[in-house]
């Protein structure tokens, strides 16, 4: 007998726990939770604890295939890796270097990550290179950088069972991130207050202190409102608004209108109820507000993080342990992504691409000359394929055919480009379309690190050999780039992050070594720095935090006679995004095998639907055939899917409207139809 | 064939320095299963070890249940090709292998394993591994914040039901043989084994007895079989219960497993089983949709009442062993321990 | 026992495949050959047990037996199409092969009341398992006494073993009584949920009275039985319950400290309420 534990970090969402893998006999056998981790504390929710079957699917890509004659046939490494070179080489010559773009993945390791944006930028010469948290926080880091200076979670996950008070906004905190609701609990049994705005009620809602249930998309109205009580009653930290911040009046003065009696139509909440939430929030501190995609997938997503940002701050909340502004990052990596600079506009570590003077770190580091122009967002790439700008796409482990906004328009722009290559473990929509697919190796069969939602970057590690004739990601990058004439020579993933401590100065004290027992919370600067528990301490990055005076803005589609409701998606306990690893698993997929549509009584008594019946859910763009869920979750007016389920992709349905800001799509909000099928 | 078949006690001594050479040899001669520190995490485990230097001294219990070697997590049950059943047969991995330093629950869970994997239908996958191993156990030198086996009267140390139990002492270790597999390996090493020690084992016990119990396991079992308990309790726990499922696959008696047949990425063919858990709903919904258990509620009830009323009266033992694993497991703040006083105090 | 070992199912050949109704199919089966580590016979059962089914690839499910143990060589299972394996196994035709494990499960108390006047009462394809017991009566019909059966369904499309309800009623101090629960074009007989039926029977609450059907007609059929004057104990009926392994293992049917698997699926109302189990 062979049975070893491997300690990893689990795939899942941005919380980051840790967990061992059992490996019997060279094969994934189970998941054993670990009571020293500082995330998990000897806890899992239901995927980590599954995760062990997510990524040992039959289907798992096996072997690179190449399209053929519009199939797919296998071929070799060397085939495929020369053919992809040559094609991105021509598309560069012939096009020049903007008609390329890279898609790293909130998914995958920060060594990939770094070494994809490398490959966008020193090889391809473009800085179009970008990744999945366009659909997701984008909205955060563009907010809370203009609001903080630095667009990341401000505190620790375990200072948030601490916090006096708890706001969770557009959070479904115990489903989306399971050891963060932990938190919550923990909190709330300890004595704290908890504010839950939230247009479902989820189960945090059934036990907050108070629920907001407001209509999806008047978040702007609804912060407004609650920070006019607090001024109106005096309530706000003055001392820490002279002091820490600027823009007061500014805000005072826009947030004027938005009286109780003036935001409660708006909002569909009732006044008095809003004004206990200010009070309650404003006399309880410290208060830690948490958010997710709620805040962030809307037309005025950055506008929502800044008016959360603005909330906070009037309290004097944030640079305060336990308090803060929280954004609970969705995916295993979205911060590392994020930080890594499979971004547009930034280098590694948040350093912009149009400064000269990083340029020229940069050019000297990678001995490469450098495009000072910032490059297009995932959301622009896919729009300028549309119109043949964009020719070219390497996209790594994401699947913008199910997880983007209304993918019929996605899928017109891909089936323009010129040569698609993905890079996955599972086929996907998304690489059924591309000219090469790539087998990449799962978080188990391969080493590197991932940051999670609290900055603290942590080290996956080998458990079993890649499946097939898969190879780790990062390796894979750099034959490409070697193939392009310029060589990415790492021995291991290890020797990646080094390079990534020597340019980026919040990871310069991080190596494997040292994120091998609990991870290290950057800004780490150099090899003593014990990294960083909560940001903002005293002084804020960009020096005073800055209030915005935002307006109310309704969502790009509202209600009207023929599409009468609301409809918002996301994401629910027993599945992860697209679905691709929780559907494989058996104790998941189990409890929730089908595709379904919340739906409130009342709604479905007026309609003739009752509970478990089908029904069929339009918008102007499309439409599915689900089962009702009828239950009292949602308000009347408002409909909730998941967006799990590849066989009845919700996307088909959400509106392709973005934020102008972060170039994210409306997910949270479009107008829908309901009608029983018989 | 039962898997272990008791004997009258045997009492021998083992000095520390000759447990280490008896460790030694087992490692030779077959599979040692022995308390792990990891390296990266500090967690404390069953695992396979080459060299008793490996083996962890310095710990309460281990974070997982030693009953992964009899009842794994995942376990092919028979590999198949094509849709004929006449070729099957049953897969069997089992191999002699020795596990140390069990904690008195664990033992007691295993022994209840046994009963209920021979009741009825013997369950050979379980059966043909258990058959093969043999335990050495080390008697607990206290309770921690967590467990409460005295109130299961299923530790510190057991009065019967292990192969081999240790007690620690000065420099050696009090031992006692209690099962012909433990005679057995006793007999093959005998030569590493002293006289008995001169320690009363009869007022260790009766001490061991007397640290007080943490509720009273009768009052408990009486609330629940006459239904004593507030339905309040009920709703509560099954309204923090997230389904992770987590502390019944900690559980040293938890025994639930799904069967599910599936390809591995090779393209074997596989009926395979794993661990399931009574807290997922979908674990008693049939094709169809219709759900007899109708509640969290309800589902956690079943549990309470599995483990503290009907294995009593099935096996005669508490079918929680007071291991405390399954208390801060939770993400919903479940603690089974503060539960259980709460139904012990419903009268 | 049809299998020496437990979690192995036997090959058994697809005899005959009769569609019974627009997704429920009656199945013969015969055991692929007798190896000689299986000794038993293959009418080695008893009316109310059931048989786990494997489809390679798709898994297993429980399914009752529905012929007479008396029917030699062969035995019977109806099969509706409502998930995983069921769906597989409605793909499969004669000659094709699946897996059986079992027989399961304790049997309906037949043996002990020769002599005696019988009551059936089903809904929709809750008829199979008492099929096999009322099949095992006629087999045996100088050993009991008045049979009445009283069958509901959905609809006449939903009624399964429709030309055997039409040919029963031809043995001697047999009654059958038939009743879709709504009008129906073409339908002359009683209209109305199963337990409109309930009439027929009323002066016998002295007879044990065997009930199968989906739990809502099983919970309304026990409700009007116990206000006719049945005593608990005379009521039998079968508890239905997800299944993995059938032998008492997976955990999934367990209920009430029982395991329905191998306490039941038969159990008197007077035990189900002492399991504290709603019906």
């Amino acid at each position: 007998m062979n049975l070893q534990y491997i300690p990893t970090t689990c795939p899942y969402c941005g919380a980051g726990c840790g967990f061992y893998l059992k490996v019997k006999d060279g094969e994934l056998a189970g998941v054993a939770p670990s009571k020293t981790h500082p995330v998990s504390q000897g806890r899992l929710c239901v995927k980590g604890a599954t995760a062990w079957e997510s990524v040992i699917g039959a289907d798992r890509i096996k072997e690179p295939l190449i399209k053929k004659n519009g199939k797919f046939t296998k071929a070799g490494w060397d085939e495929t890796l020369d053919l992809v070179a040559e094609k991105f080489s021509k598309i560069k010559e012939n096009y020049g270097p903007d008609s390329l773009g890279v898609w790293g993945s909130a998914r995958c390791t920060n060594e990939l990550n770094y070494l994809a944006q490398k490959l966008a930028r020193a090889v391809f010469g473009t800085n179009n290179v970008d990744h999945c948290a366009r659909t997701c926080h984008s909205p955060t880091v563009a907010g809370l950088v203009r609001s903080f200076g630095s667009g990341a979670m401000t505190n620790s996950i375990d200072e948030v069972k601490d916090a006096a008070c708890i706001f969770a906004i557009g959070s479904n905190t115990p489903e989306a991130h399971p050891l963060i609701g932990w938190r919550v609990r923990t909190a709330k049994d300890k004595g704290a207050k908890l504010i839950v705005c939230d247009p479902r009620k989820i189960d945090t809602a059934k036990y907050a202190d108070i629920h907001i249930q407001h209509y999806p998309g008047t978040d702007i109205a609804l912060l407004n409102c609650l920070m006019n009580v607090i001024i109106s009653e005096g309530l706000e930290d003055k001392q820490y608004i002279k002091t820490r911040t600027e823009g007061f009046e500014e805000l005072k003065k826009v947030v004027a209108k938005y009286t109780p009696k003036y935001t409660a139509p708006i909002v569909g909440v009732d006044a008095d109820l809003m004004v206990k939430a200010a009070r309650l929030y404003a006399k309880t501190k410290p208060a830690s507000t948490l958010y997710t995609l709620g805040i962030t997938e809307h037309t005025v997503g950055t506008e929502n993080v800044m008016s959360v940002a603005n909330l906070a701050m009037l309290t004097g909340n944030v640079g305060v342990e336990s308090g803060g502004v929280n954004p609970l990052r969705g995916q295993n990596n979205v911060q590392g992504a994020c930080d890594m600079a499979a971004l547009p506009n930034f280098y590694v570590g948040y350093q912009k691409v149009d400064n000269p003077a990083i340029q020229e770190k940069f050019e000297k580091a990678w001995a490469v000359k450098l495009s000072p122009k910032p490059g297009l967002t995932t959301t622009d790439q896919v729009i300028q394929a549309k119109e043949g700008k964009i020719k070219g796409l390497y996209i790594i482990g994401e699947d913008p055919l199910t997880s983007d906004p209304n993918i019929t328009e996605v899928r017109e722009s891909l089936e323009k480009l010129e040569f698609l290559v993905v890079h996955e473990i599972y086929m996907s929509p998304t690489a059924e379309m591309a000219d090469v697919v790539l087998p990449g190796a799962s978080f188990a069969e391969k080493t590197g690190s991932f940051t999670n939602s609290e900055r603290r970057i942590q080290l996956i590690n080998k458990a079993i050999e890649p499946i097939g004739n898969s190879r780790p990601d990062w390796q894979i990058v750099c034959d490409v780039a070697t193939r392009m004439g310029y060589p990415f020579k790492y021995p291991g993933t290890a020797e990646v992050m080094d390079e990534i401590a020597s340019l980026a100065p919040i990871y310069g004290g991080i190596s494997h070594d040292r994120c091998r027992k609990v991870g290290l919370q950057w800004p780490c600067l150099d090899k003593n720095h014990p990294g960083t528990k909560y940001l903002h301490k005293g002084k804020f990055t960009r020096g005073l935090g800055k209030f915005h005076g935002i307006e109310h803005r309704p969502p790009a589609e509202v209600p009207d006679d023929e599409y009468p409701f609301i409809l918002s998606t996301g994401r629910m306990r027993f599945h992860y995004n697209v679905g691709t690893m929780s559907r494989r698993t058996h104790l998941l997929d189990r409890e929730f095998p089908f595709m379904f549509v919340e739906v409130s009584e009342n709604d479905g008594q007026k309609l003739g639907i009752r509970d478990m019946d089908d029904c069929q859910v339009s918008t102007r763009r499309g439409q599915l055939k689900v089962k009702a869920r009828v239950s009292d979750r949602v308000k009347e007016g408002v409909m909730w899917m998941p967006f799990h389920y590849v066989e009845a992709p919700a996307n088909l349905l959400t509106n392709d409207a973005f934020c102008p800001i972060a170039r994210t799509g409306e997910y949270k909000a479009c107008a829908a139809r309901l009608e029983k099928v018989s | 064939m039962p898997v272990t078949s008791k004997i009258e006690i045997k009492n021998a001594s083992i000095t520390k320095d000759s447990l280490s050479r008896l460790l030694k040899k087992i490692c030779k001669e077959r599979i040692l299963i022995a308390p792990v520190r990891n390296d990266d995490l500090d967690d404390v485990n069953f695992l396979p070890v080459t060299n008793p230097a490996q083996i962890c001294c310095d710990y309460d219990n281990t974070t997982t249940s030693p009953k992964e070697f009899f009842f794994p997590q995942y376990e092919c049950m028979f590999t198949f090709s094509g849709t004929s059943h006449e070729s099957i047969e049953a897969g069997d991995d089992s191999e002699e292998i020795v596990l140390f330093g069990l904690r008195a629950c664990d033992v007691k869970a295993i022994e209840l394993l046994d009963k209920f994997y021979e009741r009825n239908f013997e369950d050979n996958y379980y059966l043909s591994k258990r058959q093969k191993s043999v335990i050495i156990s080390v008697a607990c030198p206290d309770l921690n914040d967590q467990c409460f086996c005295t109130a299961t009267e299923t530790g510190p140390l057991l009065q019967d039901g292990f192969d081999i139990q240790l007690l620690s002492s000065v420099n050696a270790y009090a031992v006692q043989i209690g099962s012909e597999k433990g005679l057995q390996l006793f007999e093959q090493y005998q030569y590493l084994f002293g006289p008995p020690l001169e320690l009363d084992i009869n007022k260790l016990l009766a001490q061991a007895k007397k640290q007080k119990a943490k509720f009273n396991l009768q009052k408990v079992y009486e609330n629940l079989k006459q239904q004593n308990v507030d339905e309040d309790l009920w709703e509560d726990i099954g309204a923090r219960c997230q389904s992770c499922g987590l502390c019944l696959f900690l559980c040293p008696t938890c025994s639930c497993y799904s069967v599910k047949d599936q390809k591995t990425p090779p393209g074997e063919n596989r009926r395979s089983r794993q661990w399931d858990a009574c807290y997922f709903s979908s674990i008693t919904r049939m094709a169809g949709g219709n759900n007899p258990i109708r509640t969290n509620a309800e589902m956690i009830k079943r549990k309470y009442q599995h483990k503290l009323v009907q294995q009593i009266d099935e096996f005669g033992t508490s079918g929680c062993v007071g291991c405390g694993r399954c208390n801060l497991a939770c993400v919903g703040n479940v603690n089974w321990l503060d539960n259980i006083i709460k139904i012990e105090r419903a009268t | 026992m049809f299998n020496s070992k437990i979690f192995i199912p036997r090959a058994a050949i697809i005899e005959n495949v009769q569609k019974l109704t627009y997704d429920t199919k009656l199945y013969r089966l015969k055991f692929k050959y007798n190896c000689k580590c299986d000794r038993s016979s293959e009418s080695d059962y008893k009316p109310g047990q059931f048989v786990q089914v494997s489809v390679l690839g798709a898994g297993e499910a429980p399914i009752s037996i529905c012929s007479s143990p008396a029917q030699n060589g062969c035995f019977e299972l109806c099969v509706r199409n409502v998930g995983l394996v069921t769906g597989a196994l409605a793909a499969l035709k004669k000659g094709d092969e699946l897996g059986i494990r079992g027989p399961y499960g304790n049997s309906f108390p037949i043996e002990e009341l020769r002599g005696q006047n019988l009551i059936f009462i089903a809904g929709g394809i809750g008829l199979a398992p008492l099929r096999s017991a009322i099949k095992y009566v006629i087999d045996n019909r100088g050993d009991y006494g008045k049979v009445t059966i009283l069958y509901g369904a959905r609809t006449k499309e939903d009624i399964v073993f429709a030309s055997e309800l039409d040919q029963w009623p031809r043995q001697e101090n047999f009654g059958v009584f038939t009743t879709i629960d709504e009008p129906q074009d073409g339908w002359t007989g009683n209209v109305g949920v199963v337990t409109t039926l309930i009439d027929k029977i009323k002066n016998q609450s002295k007879v044990k009275a065997f009930v199968c059907g989906p739990p809502i007609m099983i919970h309304f059929t026990i409700k009007e039985l116990l206000d006719a004057a049945w005593a608990q104990q005379d009521i039998i009926t079968t508890l239905e319950r997800h299944m993995k392994c059938g032998v008492g293992k997976c955990g999934h049917c367990y209920i009430g400290g029982k395991y329905v698997c191998t306490d039941g699926p038969v159990f008197t109302y007077a035990q189900i309420n002492e399991m504290e189990v709603e019906v």
